[in-house]
């Protein structure tokens, strides 16, 4: 994911307003929305346009597409209220994502200011770190199915330290399950984003950290009281970014290797959204739900931003 | 200490101070790169092993290299039809989104005015808003269009999808290129279009080339999208590998091998032009 930030337009008005140069100005202005048009509404037609759709059903009875929709005003909205699994969904989800993103900025932040130091070895460091975003969530998904097996890569580990008493099927346990599948996004989540961060660390100035230095600011200081303060505007935009994951797309491990279940031990709110909609065959009440996620999406970007934003003095 | 050690202590500052925090970074550097390779170190050896052996000693480097595995996955899931889907569907895509995008990004880089701002808070949508939460909606307007399990239908999302990368990344190569050049052109008498295509075009190459990885990286990768919208006779590769695991994971050696036949094109494309794929999703994320 790149976040493009707006440098605005150079040499705005470089051309002299001459009567001729206005009017093939205007000409070229239209070229230009011309040459654009193909894209912007391609772009429109699959990522604004579901998003009106999707707020539209959420107010139908609508049990599949081969049936007939009918209006249910705030009925679907209701429901929300009253669902046990939504809220078993939304508990897990607030658990993991409280659990793993600290550790994931946290750990990221530690690392990609370490690899800054440009430390021996550190070029093969940034080409692993960034390995595991290059597979797929289905290969990710089927390699740990693999390894949370009970005769899996964990289990053997433990039992060779001689820790047999926690051995356990890690998908198949109702207190271990939605451990377990936050453990696969740690996997690749940290490496990816300490490359990120490596890259945004790059740009601070070095005298910046020499003058720390001097003052007399050890190793840990100038991670934390320099660097990171520095940092915090972009460390945000990519706390967002793991945040809205989380909240959904991270769906796709469920669908893969537990269905929710055992119970509703792994239910998330984005699978709880597929459920609704693929699996019970309810696309007006899927969609309140879709709405009710991007409420609390926006939500908490609005939250995490109020903390990231750099207090400029 | 050897004295290399200790010179590059000197230089990064840590001659006179404790680098206790220091050594534990780099212990917790090589902790998370073990926590990375032993998985898939363990997903490899097992591609090549018999269930049996897999689970008498899991991270038992294999004893003798037997390719049954990657004979049965492939034949189990398909997978020579399923990769060719994924291709097509990858060089659908590809085309689409340089085609439409391209002339965007050019648009946007040198509009003047308001317009170019818009169009960027415009492609930058597609950025904070998770598509999954698109699932339904999607799958309404393919199924109303006809177009459920057909491959196109994917050509046709994922074009959607990474437009807003495309555009964004494309248009700040594009800015970098200077103006003069297109001017001369224009005195010569070109009109845009001809610019964009004879001089924009191999200018910008190196970016186009650049969208066109990532664009590989994420439509051959790509899970959920696919999932609904394709039905039991077509498979994308991502939908295809899943189908070894069957309803109870019973013979991991199959799965390993089907999952890194899946692996392997992403990886060869990581391995030549890491640089640019790393720079290319963290170009621009750094400007802010």
């Amino acid at each position: 994911m790149v976040l493009m930030t707006h440098t605005p337009p150079s040499e705005q008005d470089s051309m002299p307003k001459t009567r001729t140069g206005s009017k093939s100005q205007r000409r070229d202005r239209w070229a230009f929305v011309g040459l654009s048009a193909p894209a912007v509404i391609w772009f429109g037609l699959f990522m604004i346009v579901p998003l009106i759709f999707m707020i539209v059903i959420s107010f139908f009875d609508w049990r599949g597409i081969t049936s007939q929709a009918t209006l249910a005003g705030l009925d679907n909205y209701e429901r929300l209220v009253g669902d046990q699994r939504l809220q078993a969904a939304f508990r897990t989800t607030f658990t993991q994502i409280i659990v793993a993103l600290p550790i994931v900025f946290s750990v990221a932040f530690m690392l990609a200011f370490f690899l800054i130091q440009r430390p021996p070895g550190y070029r093969v460091f940034r080409v692993l770190f960034f390995v595991p975003a290059m597979v797929s969530v289905a290969g990710v998904s089927m390699m740990f199915a693999g390894i949370f097996l009970p005769q899996g890569v964990v289990n053997s580990l433990l039992t060779a330290i001689g820790l047999e008493d926690l051995t356990r099927v890690w998908l198949g346990n109702l207190s271990t399950v939605k451990w377990a599948i936050i453990a696969i996004y740690l996997w690749g989540a940290i490496g990816f984003n300490t490359i990120l961060l490596f890259a945004s660390l790059s740009i601070v100035p070095k005298e910046l950290y020499e003058m720390a230095r001097i003052d007399g600011a050890g190793y840990w200081k100038r991670m934390w009281r320099i660097a990171f303060p520095l940092n915090l505007d972009f460390v945000g935009i990519l706390v967002m970014l793991e945040y809205l994951f989380l909240l959904l797309g991270f769906a796709q491990v469920v669908i893969l290797l537990t269905d929710g279940g055992p119970g509703n031990a792994s239910v998330t709110l984005g699978y709880i959204l597929f459920e609704k909609a693929f699996i019970t065959r309810q696309l007006g009440y899927s969609q309140a739900i879709g709405v009710f996620i991007l409420v609390i999406g926006m939500g908490g970007m609005i939250v995490i931003r109020m903390f990231t934003r750099r207090k400029y003095e | 200490m050897t004295s290399t050690l200790s010179r590059w202590l000197r230089r990064i500052g840590l001659k006179n101070e404790t680098p206790v925090v220091y050594f534990a970074n780099y212990a917790l550097a090589i902790a998370y790169s073990l926590v990375i390779l032993v998985p898939l170190y363990y997903l490899v050896a097992a591609s090549f092993k018999s269930n049996r052996e897999i689970f008498l000693s899991p991270l038992a480097w294999p004893t003798s290299f037997s390719f049954a595995n990657y004979a049965a996955a492939f034949e189990k899931a398909d997978l020579i039809k399923a990769m060719l889907t994924s291709l097509v569907v990858v060089i659908g895509t590809e085309i689409a989104v340089v085609v439409v995008g391209f002339p965007a990004a050019y648009a946007i880089a040198r509009i003047r005015g308001k317009l170019a701002t818009a169009g960027e808070v415009y492609f930058g949508i597609g950025f904070i808003i998770p598509t999954f939460a698109m699932l339904v909606p999607v799958f309404l307007m393919i199924a109303k269009s006809g177009l459920l399990f057909n491959p196109l239908a994917l050509v046709l999302v994922y074009t959607a999808q990474t437009l807003a990368i495309t555009v964004l990344l494309l248009a700040a190569v594009i800015r970098t290129i200077p103006r003069e050049l297109e001017e001369a052109a224009m005195i010569d008498g070109a009109g845009r279009l001809q610019i964009m295509r004879r001089v924009m075009f191999p200018l910008a190459r190196s970016g186009v080339v650049t969208v066109m990885i990532l664009t590989f990286i994420f439509v051959w990768n790509e899970f959920i999208f696919a999932l609904i919208l394709l039905g039991r006779n077509v498979r994308t590769v991502q939908l295809a590998v899943p189908l070894l695991k069957g309803e109870r994971l019973v013979d991991f050696g199959l799965l390993s091998a089907g999952v890194v036949i899946s692996i392997v094109p992403v990886f060869i494309m990581f391995a030549f032009f890491q640089e640019k794929i790393v720079s290319g999703l963290t170009s621009g994320a750094v400007k802010g």
